[in-house]
């Protein structure tokens, strides 16, 4: 009978079944439980909403099991709804209709639950209820008599604690016999008026549209008020807003309001069919949620833990990633120093190889330890439970720029780096507050940011005013980013996101023990979603920018600049050009002081060092000379670049960084050696400010960019990209001018 | 005989609102460990459907456990689930005390 079933769908396609259920429902647990390892992570056409797909062995047959995100009704209100009721109608695009629904519901919570299955019962999808947290029922006392629910709601049940993986082999039994025998729910018998209104809906539509759609989906669109499902169904505009009109109507006038009409009915319907079924010996409390709520929501004390517990999470996130990231750091450089005299022969491979394709790979793989460490712990705060509290607890203070309590972890997340930040913001569910957070992470102080902070105060901010000064202004430029992103939310809530806001309704779940497994396959899908989808661009844009600093490169300029050298040495010392040849030829100090003239001769000929000198122009308004602006569009891939760029302009070599004296001392020589100011330091106070707070406030992080896109869409990476750099670049300006008037 | 009977309804019905008034309250106006019963949500409450799919609907009984440390949000305990929702929303259901 399975193997007929099977070969009617041809090869290649497994049966599918779709995994639903509301949120906290133990919905990953029992995903995990059926799939193991065999998880398939990935995008939905269009949106942002993550699809993970699996393969569990059902009886003898292996089906596909799609998780879709969880979720309270099918009145599709943000783009996670959307997705779970196109993906149980076929509507996705390379994902046909589930075969089956699998849908998850809390014991402790049947009523409801059971208000979205009975909506996916109306979608006419076959259907398996598989009843969680069983456990927890037993012990509050809920006693569920689930025989006589399986005979009013007509499908199989079966009771599971997901998070011991008890009775999941009877599910799997189910689930098998389900896929063969197709059980449907027992619909709920409508009133009267609702069947009156589907017919006054059928009057208006056209024929095409009465005859695609059956039933339950024209009731679906009264129900939800939604005329775009008749439009899907074929009435043009028009022609839905009277069905939608007419329906409405006489649901009125049948004494239902059309706006909650279904959540009234089908309560009212569920009641009826589950109070019966149910004893409960005790009253319905919470369990000990609410006196850890008593510590941990308390209006001194849980505001005393929350920020311990953040403190913990990212001095663990800061310090753990740290000695990996150095691993990564010095594994690269042990593998660009392998093939760089491997390749010697060959100055393009090698260059290509070693400062484009490792560089670029090392781009990625930086970001892994932070990405992993920081879903380690979203994990834990989101399976106990605790996050959710979180949110609570942080509300009022974000509520007035259009972010939610939802906002603080991601925000907080990206003073460490805005990447795993902005794949932190996941666990917004608004999708205008998901958004506007992610617009607003970037301006957050990441640790890029850092060593150009480091560099300029140390050389220029401490002799001048002392380490007091200096620290304060580290300090300060902390915030600068800050300061800006809070009134840019809220003028992007109030002027450019039109959408009408989504009411903030937070369930706070009862308190739970995570599940080793769940943590980590988390932490493994996000990391290999980073990799496989940022990481393709984030690698793209290294070799851009090394081509860009290292084309054109003609021999002429290594050897005339070797020419300008041995006579400057022989000028210098008295030598004939025969003698300057000789002592550079045995003298290495004299042969790297070359090396490092001949890389700066390049990168000023390179494309980069043209489009610097050309631009420049731009960056005059801030002080800026061509080598500063070359080292500032250097650093649009990585902001940390700026350094080393600035090392190999100022002649020093690529391998400097921030504490490096000599790279400040040839910072502070610098003069005009033209213009106006000929003669006098390039780096003035306000021109260092005004580099500073250019670094703090510009979109100079391609990884971000990359992030961004895959998270919204490369629209919104742009939106962010130009308005954060025309923002750093207006404030380096006025800085530059107020600071030179003083 | 039709407009006495409709003169003392209406009479017996602003008798009724008055005596009323005081009891009428939102959900905003409660406060920690009080107990109500959910009675309808004004118009302009946008959130009105999201409620109820959360199982907070008229002729539900809530309790008040407490306000987040800044005032706001709230949280309910509705039928053994903690919910919180704002102040703003809050402020648009009516509630009767019980």
């Amino acid at each position: 009978m399975s193997n007929s079933a099977k070969t009617d769908l041809g090869e290649g396609r497994l049966r599918r079944v779709a995994l639903i259920g509301n949120p906290n429902t133990g919905k990953s647990t029992l995903f995990n439980c059926l799939t193991g390892m065999r998880q398939k992570v990935g995008n939905y056409p269009g949106v942002t909403v993550q699809k993970k797909t699996g393969i569990a062995l059902i009886g003898t047959e292996r089906v596909e099991i799609n998780d879709l995100p969880g979720t309270y009704s099918l009145a599709a209100a943000s783009p996670d709804e959307r997705v779970v009721v196109d993906a149980l109608r076929g509507e996705v695009e390379n994902l046909d209709r589930p075969d089956l629904a699998l849908c998850i519901v809390d014991a402790t919570n049947l009523q409801r639950n059971l208000f979205l299955a009975y909506q996916i019962g109306q979608l006419g999808l076959p259907m398996v209820l598989a009843l969680n947290y069983w456990d927890s029922a037993k012990k509050r006392h809920i006693e569920v008599d689930v025989e006589a629910l399986k005979a009013r709601l007509g499908i199989p049940i079966v009771p599971i604690s997901a998070s011991r993986a008890e009775g999941v082999a009877e599910l799997k039994e189910a689930m098998a016999q389900a896929l063969e025998d197709s059980p449907l729910l027992l619909t709920p018998i409508w009133p009267e008026t609702v069947s009156e209104a589907v017919e006054e809906a059928r009057e208006v539509l056209p024929e095409a549209c009465d005859e695609r759609m059956d039933d339950a989906s024209i009731m679906r669109g009264i129900f939800e008020g939604d005329e775009k499902i008749f439009i899907r169904g074929g009435a043009s505009g028009d022609e839905a807003r009277d069905a939608l009109e007419s329906s409405k109507k006489t649901l009125f006038k049948g004494g239902l309001n059309p706006a909650n009409a279904e959540a009234v009915l089908l309560y009212r319907h569920i009641t009826k069919i589950v109070e019966p079924c149910i004893n409960t010996s005790q009253s319905r409390r919470a369990d000990g949620s609410e006196s850890i709520d008593g510590l941990l929501t308390h209006r001194w004390w849980g505001l005393v833990a929350f920020l311990a517990l953040m403190y913990l999470v990212f001095q663990s996130v800061y310090s753990w990633a740290g000695p990996f990231m150095d691993v990564i750091e010095s594994g690269k450089g042990l593998v660009q120093g392998l093939l760089s005299s491997w390749l010697a022969p060959w100055p393009i491979i090698q260059s290509l190889v070693t400062d484009g394709i490792i560089e670029g790979v090392g781009a990625v793989v930086i970001f892994l330890p932070q990405i992993l460490i920081l879903f380690f712990f979203i994990t834990l705060l989101e399976d106990t439970g605790y996050m959710s509290r979180a949110a609570f607890l942080m509300d009022k203070l974000f509520s007035w720029c259009g972010l939610s309590g939802k906002s603080f972890v991601p925000l907080l997340s990206s003073y460490a780096c805005a990447i795993p930040g902005v794949m932190a913001t996941r666990t917004i569910q608004d999708p205008k507050a998901r958004l506007v957070t992610i617009l607003v992470a970037p301006f957050m102080s990441c640790s890029a940011r850092l060593p150009v902070y480091v560099l300029l105060i140390g050389a220029f901010i401490e002799p001048k005013y002392g380490a007091g000064i200096a620290g304060a202004t580290l300090f300060g430029m902390h915030f600068v980013g800050l300061i800006v992103a809070m009134p840019f939310a809220y003028l992007m809530n109030r002027f450019v996101l039109k959408t009408p806001p989504q009411p903030f309704l937070l369930e706070l779940p009862n308190y739970q023990i995570p599940k080793v497994r769940d943590v980590f396959i988390r932490m493994y899908n996000q990391g290999k979603e980073f990799v496989v989808n940022a990481g393709t661009v984030i690698f793209a844009i290294t070799i851009v920018i090394w081509a860009l600093l290292y084309f054109p490169r003609s021999e002429s300029i290594g050897l005339e600049t070797r020419d300008v050298f041995l006579e400057s040495l022989a000028s210098e010392n008295g030598w004939s050009a025969d003698e300057s040849l000789a002592e550079l030829e045995s003298d290495e100090d004299l042969q790297s002081i070359l090396e490092h003239q001949v890389s700066s001769a390049y990168i000023e000929q390179s494309f980069m060092g043209r489009i610097g000198k050309m631009v420049q122009p731009v960056f005059a308004g801030a002080g800026f000379d061509w080598k500063i602006t070359v080292g500032v569009i250097a650093s649009f891939p990585a902001r940390e670049v700026l350094i080393s760029t600035l090392g190999i302009i100022y002649s020093l070599g690529g391998d400097v960084d921030e504490e490096a004296g000599d790279l400040r001392e040839t910072m502070a020589s610098q003069t005009w050696s033209t213009g106006p100011e000929a003669g006098l330091p390039i780096f003035t106070i306000p021109v260092v400010i005004a580099i500073m707070v250019f670094f703090a406030l510009c979109q100079q992080c391609g990884a971000t960019l990359a992030i961004i896109a895959q998270e919204t869409s490369w629209k919104w990476a742009g939106v962010s990209f130009g308005f954060m750099t025309l923002l750093a670049w207006l404030a380096s300006i006025l800085i530059h001018q107020i600071g030179t008037m003083l | 005989m039709k407009p006495v009977d409709f003169a003392y309804h209406k009479l017996k019905l602003g008798l009724n609102k008055l005596k009323r008034r005081p009891a009428l309250k939102t959900l905003n106006d409660l406060i920690a460990g009080q107990t109500a019963k959910i009675g309808s949500y004004k118009p302009t409450l946008t959130a009105a459907r999201r409620l109820m799919e959360l199982g907070l609907m008229p002729g539900v009984t809530v309790r008040f456990i407490k306000s987040a440390p800044m005032g706001d949000p709230i949280a309910l305990d509705v039928e053994g689930r903690q919910l919180s929702l704002r102040r703003e929303d809050a402020a648009q259901i009516l509630v009767q005390l019980v």
